[in-house]
């Protein structure tokens, strides 16, 4: 079914600007660049948030809290910095003050235990053709285990299709930092779905 | 042999476009959207904001349109005030003429000896101010105003009517009426008797301009039973004549016993002719 939405974005979408042209339109009042905008980011976004707090209640709850904050900050926005950036960035300093608030972070000893185990013979490890929903519940369940960071991170990258220097730029962290979260993230997937 | 998977390797293909295999199982994964009831909430809440944002411009452009209007509004008033005080200005300028358009009322004709003393007034105070401030024509009100001080002072000069004034062949016509056959009889003897009393019409006359309506309708009423007065028209006569000839006038006024009427002839000789020697006979009679 075609939502009105829907049929404004499409209408839109022919302008072909781009996403910090939209947001500069809106802070000039254009509220329709708003929802061509939204309409673009609306379901990384929330996908981001759902998978990286696992509740949609929270997932729903930052999701409109990410936008209330890029609409009330939207008169500071500068267009050097990529819209989709600076958006992911709101979403995970929320997602990581929720995160501080609920539970203590993953150990590094766990990491460690999934790398020895990552790096055990092949013959010890299972040797299994997977179906495709299995291999889907896998990574899902894999993504849930993750240490808070690492899924982040690993979300950032599978998701939004972040690079090290976008993924450093959103989370903060030192470029070689990214690159172990996410080792250690593919590490821990890995190791769920050989176990 | 052991099929280890290089960390780097696999970090290398995770970062590749496709994100390697695990990316191809991500994109199968269920693709959650936000529900429609998150929709309305931020993109209302976008809304209200640009509104927030449009309102306070309006509320701006309003203050500036108030203070725009509000000098336009204090310009104008200025601007009436000027117009209000250059009118009466031009109405004190022609009060002198205005005197002698004011008598000129709707008059309900009692009689014609009002209506000749209504009509002959003007012509009094017209022959009056004119050869007064003959010499200076082009003097300003306040100026006639103190040329006129010696005289006791008139009663302030009625505000200006509300209908145009009236023109002066208006004026002429009654006059054509009355006062050219009493003119044309030189001096009757009923007029003659009624002189003295025809003596303080002018003062009356002016002070009739500033007393209410219904009051000069009373005093008009009382001048009606009065004889038709003709001074007025002797004075204005008298007031063409050269200073020699108007003092002879003047003491033959005297002599037939006609002393008020001198007087008032006196009165206006002095003022048009302030530096004219007096006759010793006529200065006992000098104000």
């Amino acid at each position: 079914m075609t939502t009105s939405l829907d049929c404004l974005n499409l209408a839109s979408m022919g302008s072909e600007r781009t996403d910090e042209e939209l947001m500069l339109a809106y802070a000039g009042g254009d509220m329709i660049a708003f929802e061509t905008l939204y309409r673009r980011h609306r379901g990384t976004l929330y996908r981001f948030l759902l998978r990286s707090l696992r509740q949609r209640a929270d997932a729903d709850e930052l999701f409109q809290e990410t936008w209330s904050r890029a609409v009330a900050a939207r008169e500071r926005y500068r267009p050097e910095a990529k819209f989709s950036t600076w958006l992911l960035q709101i979403a995970h300093n929320l997602v990581i003050d929720r995160f501080r608030r609920s539970r203590p972070h993953a150990s590094a000893e766990e990491t460690d235990l999934l790398f020895s185990r990552l790096d055990a013979p092949e013959s010890e490890q299972p040797d299994r053709v997977l179906s495709e929903f299995e291999q889907r519940r896998r990574l899902q369940l894999a993504l849930e285990e993750l240490p808070e960071e690492q899924r982040v991170t690993f979300l950032l990258r599978m998701e939004n299709g972040l690079g090290l220097e976008e993924l450093s730029e959103v989370t903060g962290a030192g470029r070689e930092t990214v690159k172990s979260r996410l080792r250690y993230a593919l590490a821990r997937v890995r190791a769920r779905f050989e176990s | 042999m052991s099929t280890r998977r290089d960390p780097e390797q696999d970090l290398q293909q995770l970062l590749n476009a496709d994100r390697g295999d695990l990316g191809h199982i991500y994109d199968k994964l269920a693709r959650a959207e936000p529900p429609p009831r998150l929709d309305r909430i931020v993109l209302g809440e976008a809304a209200r904001a640009i509104r927030s944002q449009r309102q306070p411009r309006a509320q701006r452009w309003l203050v500036g349109f108030g203070s725009a209007a509000g000098i336009v509004l204090a310009a104008g008033i200025a601007w009436q005030v000027g117009q209000q005080m250059q009118r009466q200005d031009a109405a004190d300028t022609s009060s002198d003429s205005a005197r002698s358009v004011i008598p000129v009322q709707p008059i309900s004709a009692p009689a014609d000896v009002e209506r000749e003393a209504v009509y002959a007034q003007p012509s009094a105070e017209s022959v009056a101010a004119p050869q007064a401030a003959a010499p200076a024509k082009q003097e300003s009100a306040p100026m006639r105003a103190r040329q006129e001080k010696p005289r006791p002072a008139p009663p302030p000069a009625p505000p200006a009517p509300a209908s145009p004034p009236v023109p002066m062949p208006e004026l002429a016509k009654p006059k054509a009426d009355t006062a050219q056959p009493a003119a044309a009889e030189p001096f009757p003897a009923a007029e003659e008797s009624a002189a003295s009393a025809a003596g303080g019409i002018l003062r009356e006359q002016a002070d009739m301009a500033a007393e209410p309506a219904a009051v000069v309708e009373e005093k008009r009423a009382s001048a009606a039973k009065a004889p038709a007065p003709s001074a007025s028209m002797r004075l204005h006569r008298n007031i063409q004549l050269d200073p020699e000839a108007w003092l002879g006038e003047i003491i033959r006024l005297e002599e037939q016993g006609r002393h008020q009427e001198a007087i008032e002839n006196l009165r206006l000789f002095r003022r048009k002719y302030p530096d004219h020697d007096l006759p010793d006979v006529l200065r006992k009679l000098d104000p």
